[in-house]
């Protein structure tokens, strides 16, 4: 019986766990660098326990000092969130070993879907399409040849690698050789693994991903789907649930697809199976992430779960709380993240204070920043998501359009007015997404800086106590004689 | 002397025109009449710009002002030249106190970045990083480490950049 | 009461007087702009060169966007030293600073290098003795070649020449007025001293520099062959000498400095209350063109000034029905209460007694006194010698000498004989004094001293037997009447620094507010008179 949850994260998902974590009257703990002594997770959680390190990140990274703290504040969980320690198997084992219960798979399927040639195997082994590939098995002349016999463009990528991390695209045989060359010395930089694998390049593929739930036992359900085609060089910008334009036939496949995965795998824990879809339909595993998703608060939104609260159960014990046939998806929920980055500098991160800080009122906010808390280069750039959900997919962007523009965020260079061109734009609100979007429209996203208006110029004078002090100090028979010169 | 804002590195420069019977201001060359309405939350702003009203929020960090106006974003940086710093310092780094060189970190023709630490010295039990006031390129540096100096002695120059 | 003005704006004379006047401001204007911007090109380059600004551009940042400057003195030294030093080479007035009143002395390099003339050691000392008795701090824009070694005798040695700046500096900072120096070029020898007695200094790198004796003069003395830089440069001064505090990357840097220490200064207290209700005139200032008369002999009401330069044209007279020569009352300038004495022809026993009995009035009320000269002179001849006009006249003087208030002057039209006395001429200490265009001064007027002076040569020539003829005797009128009258104009009189500068009389109101609102920094003197002649 689960009583209390140790975070083992930060930011709006820390604070995402830890509300449920308190609704349901378990007891939450936060652990916390120093850079976050500030942090909205600290502040709500029952107790806050401080991790040292010289490099913030890394404190999070710290099994050690994590599970130490878990010790002491006599949890008997751990809630790894997404990222960090979060797919991490020696972590999963740690905790298991230390007598905790970890939220999440066992470390077998952790190991086994964090290594991308292993999961595609198994993957094309339960039915689930795979782009075709061929992988470096330690022969260069035969994965030559092998890689160019799936035709081209395609792609090398790093075995143990994500986020487009060390990505090639080749388009001809004749740059084939060098682009493996190039791949794998940059797999072996950024990964510490040279191996890499190539793989048939959908050319402006939809990505579609399934919100799976599994119980451990061989039982599993799929909360239907989520389109997450709005990136960004391979980060989701926009997510929304369930995909639009998408054939019944398709989307039936490919959660079916999702379901004997998971299923094969036995595998506990909520988890996501993320699919690239191609124009001709043609659909393509590409990864299982076994854990809850930046995303996932679409699915909840439509299908009316709290998949924290679903985790906690699964890890407690307790199975399913529905069986497939009880899952209804009802309207439409988008979510955009709002980001410390600055879009018309080519993204360039942003740091500053949150110094005026107001969240839309009629929209679901998950933050990790509260006003006047100071956003640094240390972490993630993702402050924020902000989901809308209407009964159709234009009423949710509508909705978004109306919440960005009420959303306030000064101090803090952030991508909310970007966000806001995106959920604005015709090809969006038509539904004709694919991740090449940004891309394409980026003309119409991004365009050229106007001046600034005169009022935002006065604003920001009679905000400036120097310039009021140029106004207002003057004596006020020399200010009513004005410019003048005898 | 004219109010200085920089959005995106460009100058815009506010010449006060008039405070009575209200402020009137001139933007590249236009001219405003600019009167601020009381606004419950200090960091709402609530203008009458030429007898239409403007509504949003403004943010005063350290160096930039951000301000939220219909839906737009804007960014103004406050140029920071005062005395309290001369932008480009003198060429000599002299000697505060006398004292010894304990190690010297750059050489003569290095070019070096603002705070950059250049020498590291000793005085009276206490050890002292100096630091590159300014970007430049190091002409001279005048003592070697273990070297003693007196207090005034010029320790580093710096090559004098041509005009 | 609101002064109703008899005036008739739609009237021949009115026209006349009105055109004539415009042109005498234009004159003037033209003058001015001429002192102001007339520059060898050779000089400009050599700025541009230096990467400096104009001195007039220097003000400009200095002073608070929107707000006055009171010039003082634009046309000093027109007419010395053949046209050489237009407004004596420098720039002196009042302006505003980070919401202070400041005095501003600025040194224009643009002639002669900033070189100091006999008249410009008088410009600065003049503006530094209005600093000191109006308590105003000084902000000194440096960038003077030193004194002129031709016109030395008459820069050096005297009681009020270039040892009184430095004597009036020292003053000020007992006074705890402070001084700011802002080294734009060179401060050489004696002008090295004023930022050297300035409270606070701001060196521009590069092109500042501070030194007793510059590199050609080392060079004559001891051989040494030094730049400027080297021997009194920015880095020089404010990281060794220690003589100047702050250093400055440019002219905008330096004014960027300057401003942020004034703004470091106590605002000043006010000696002086001023509503805050302010009116305007009812009445059109421009109008005053259509008043003053063409011709100096021609009297004018001077109630129809004081209705176009006091708020609302409100003016309370005082004793309206006796000695009715002198108008006397009270009124608000920019809100700020004056007492006002206007000429409103010659003086004589009675109004002579009112004018020193209105006096006490305001010094008895702590009010401001403002002249408003156009006068002739006392009245002569043998009844009024009987009833005693040099005595009444003495007492005049007397009161308004020893009066504790401030006092300001307008030279409105003529000023002729022991009446610029009474009515507090420049002898007289007032906090300042104003010409309009227009105005004559001197011991008589231009006709009386013609034929006064015409009557000295011809016995002159009648000692040696000479006998002139009507012509030659006209002739010897003419030259005699041309010489005095070229010195009683505004123009020489402002030259000379009879005065803080000739004003267009539209401007009469702002310069006069500004002065009154100086004068309230300084607390007013203990009360007092001399032994009155009964």
């Amino acid at each position: 019986m689960i009583a209390s949850v140790l975070v083992a994260n930060r930011g709006e998902i820390a604070c995402r766990i830890l509300r449920t974590v308190r609704r349901l009257g378990m007891r939450g703990i936060a652990v916390y660098h120093f850079a976050d002594r500030n942090a909205p997770h600290v502040a709500m959680a029952d107790e806050a326990l401080e991790l040292t390190g010289s490099v913030p990140t890394a404190a999070y990274l710290d099994q050690a000092q994590i599970i130490q703290a878990c010790l002491r504040a006599g949890v008997d969980s751990v809630h790894p969130g997404y990222g960090f320690l979060a797919e991490n198997a020696a972590f999963a084992e740690a905790v298991a070993a230390a007598g905790l219960v970890f939220v999440g798979p066992d470390a077998d399927t952790i190991r086994l879907m964090g290594d991308k040639i292993a999961s595609r195997n198994f993957a094309r082994a339960q039915n689930v399409p795979v782009a075709p590939s061929a992988t470096d098995e330690g022969d260069p002349t035969a994965f030559l040849r092998q890689a160019a016999a799936i035709g081209f463009p395609l792609l090398i990528k790093a075995s143990a690698g994500g986020g487009g991390k060390g990505m090639k695209i080749v388009r001809s045989a004749d740059e084939l050789q060098e682009n493996i060359r190039v791949a794998a010395s940059e797999a072996l930089r950024y990964f510490g693994d040279g191996r890499v694998y190539a793989e048939k390049l959908v050319e402006a593929p939809r990505h579609i991903e399934v919100q799976v739930l599994g119980d451990g036992e061989g039982s599993v359900i799929h909360l239907h789907e989520r389109e997450c085609s709005i990136q960004r060089r391979h980060q989701k910008v926009i997510e929304e649930a369930p995909a639009p334009r998408l054939p019944p036939s398709v989307k039936n496949a490919i959660c079916d697809a999702a379901v004997r995965l998971a299923t094969a795998a036995r595998y506990r824990n909520a988890g996501t199976i993320e699919f690239i879809l191609g124009a001709d339909g043609a659909f393509y595993f590409l990864e299982m992430n076994t854990r809850l998703q930046v995303e996932h608060p679409v699915t909840e939104e439509i299908v009316g779960l709290d998949l924290v609260e679903e985790q906690l159960r699964i890890a407690d014990g307790k199975g399913l709380s529905r069986r497939q046939d009880e899952i209804r998806i009802s309207g439409h929920s988008i979510e955009v993240r709002i980001c410390a980055e600055q879009p018309e500098r080519d993204f360039r991160p942003a740091t500053g204070v949150c110094g005026v800080l107001r969240w839309p009122a009629d929209a679901r906010v998950e933050a990790g920043v509260a006003e006047g808390q100071e956003v640094t280069a240390a972490f993630d750039s993702m402050l924020a998501k902000i989901i809308t959900t209407g009964s159709t997919r234009l009423e949710a962007a509508d909705r978004m359009k109306h919440a960005l523009d009420e959303f306030v965020l000064l101090g803090v260079p952030n991508n909310a007015d970007y966000l806001a061109r995106i959920v604005a734009h015709e090809a969006f609100r038509e539904g004709r997404l694919d991740t090449n979007f940004l891309v394409e429209h980026s003309a119409d996203l991004l365009p050229a800086q106007r001046a600034p208006e005169p009022a935002a110029i006065l604003a920001a004078l009679m905000a400036d106590a120097g310039f009021r002090r140029v106004v207002d100090d003057v004596p006020a028979l020399h200010a009513a004689i004005g410019r003048w010169r005898n | 002397m004219p109010t200085t804002l920089l959005h995106d590195d460009t100058p815009i420069l506010v010449d006060i025109v008039a405070r009575v019977p209200e402020l009137a201001v001139e933007i590249d060359g236009v001219q405003h009449r600019v009167a601020a309405r009381s606004s419950a939350d200090p960091r709402a702003f609530s203008l009458l710009i030429d007898g239409a009203a403007h509504e949003g929020w403004v943010y005063r960090g350290a160096t930039e002002i951000h301000v939220r106006h219909a839906g737009r974003t804007t960014i103004f940086a406050v140029p920071q030249r005062s005395a309290a710093g001369s932008a480009r310092a003198g060429n000599d780094i002299r000697a505060d106190m006398p004292g010894v060189v304990v190690s010297v970190h750059c050489a003569a023709g290095q070019a070096v970045g603002a705070g950059e630490t250049l020498l590291t010295v000793e005085s009276m039990k206490l050890q002292a990083a100096l630091s590159a006031p300014r970007d430049a390129v190091v002409d001279r540096v005048h003592v070697v480490a273990d070297e003693a100096f007196e207090r005034g002695a010029v320790l580093l120059s710096f090559r004098i950049e041509a005009e | 009461m609101i002064l109703r003005s008899a005036i008739s704006t739609a009237s021949e004379e009115f026209r006349l007087r009105y055109r004539h006047n415009e042109a005498v401001v234009a004159d003037f204007r033209r003058r001015q702009d001429e002192a102001r911007t007339v520059r060898s090109e050779q000089a400009l380059a050599r700025l541009a060169s230096q990467r400096k600004m104009r001195p007039r551009e220097r003000i400009d940042l200095l002073l608070d966007p929107g707000t006055p400057f009171l010039e003082l003195s634009s046309l000093a030294a027109n007419g010395a030293y053949d046209g050489e030093a237009p407004g004596a080479s420098c720039i002196t007035g009042i302006g505003i600073v980070s919401g202070r009143e400041v005095m501003i002395h600025a040194d224009d390099p643009t002639v002669k290098g900033g070189a100091w003339y006999p008249l410009t050691v008088k410009k600065i000392v003049r503006a530094l003795d209005i600093a000191i008795e109006n308590r105003l701090p000084v902000v000194h824009l440096c960038d003077s070649a030193g004194g002129q070694l031709y016109h030395q005798s008459q820069v050096f040695p005297d009681k009020q020449m270039a040892g009184r700046i430095f004597r009036n500096q020292s003053i000020l900072s007992k006074l705890g007025v402070k001084q700011l120096a802002i080294v734009f070029g060179h401060c050489t020898a004696g002008g090295a001293y004023i930022p050297g007695l300035s409270d606070y200094s701001v060196i521009v790198r590069g092109t500042g520099a501070v030194f007793l004796g510059g590199p050609p003069l080392v060079k004559a003395a001891t051989g040494q062959v030094i730049s400027a830089d080297a021997l009194g440069g920015c880095d020089l001064h404010t990281q060794v000498s220690g003589t100047c505090d702050y250093p400055a990357d440019d002219e905008p840097h330096a004014i960027t400095i300057a401003r942020e220490v004034v703004a470091q200064w106590q605002q000043p207290t006010k000696f002086l209350s001023r509503e805050t209700e302010v009116e305007a005139p009812a009445y059109d200032p421009r109008e005053l063109y259509g008043i003053i008369p063409r011709d100096i002999k021609n009297a004018f009401d001077m109630r129809e000034v004081i209705a176009r330069i006091v708020d609302g044209s409100r003016f309370h007279e005082y004793k309206p029905a006796w000695g009715t020569t002198l108008i006397c009352g009270f009124a608000h300038l920019w809100g700020y209460r004056i007492g006002i004495l206007a000429n409103n022809g010659i003086l004589f026993n009675d109004t002579a007694k009112k004018g020193g009995h209105f006096i006490e009035l305001c010094n008895q009320n702590e009010t401001p006194i403002l002249f408003l000269q156009n006068i002739t002179g006392y009245m002569i001849g043998e009844e009024y010698e009987t009833a005693g006009i040099t005595k009444d006249g003495a007492k005049m003087i007397m009161a308004q000498a020893c009066s504790h208030v401030p006092k300001f002057t307008v030279m409105c039209h003529a000023s002729f004989g022991a009446g610029n006395y009474g009515m507090c001429g420049r002898a007289f200490d007032g906090r300042f004094l104003f010409t309009w265009p227009n105005h004559q001064i001197g011991v008589m007027g231009g006709e009386q001293a013609a034929n006064t002076l015409a009557e000295v040569k011809l016995q002159q020539l009648k000692r040696r037997g000479v006998t002139a003829t009507p012509e030659e005797l006209g002739a010897i009128r003419e030259e005699a009447l041309a010489a005095y009258l070229d010195q009683i104009t505004a123009y020489h009189s402002t030259s000379e620094l009879w005065d803080d500068g000739i004003i267009d009389p539209v401007d009469t109101r702002n310069a006069l507010g500004i002065a009154i609102s100086a004068s309230a920094n300084a607390p007013l003197g203990a009360p007092g008179n001399g032994v009155f002649r009964f």
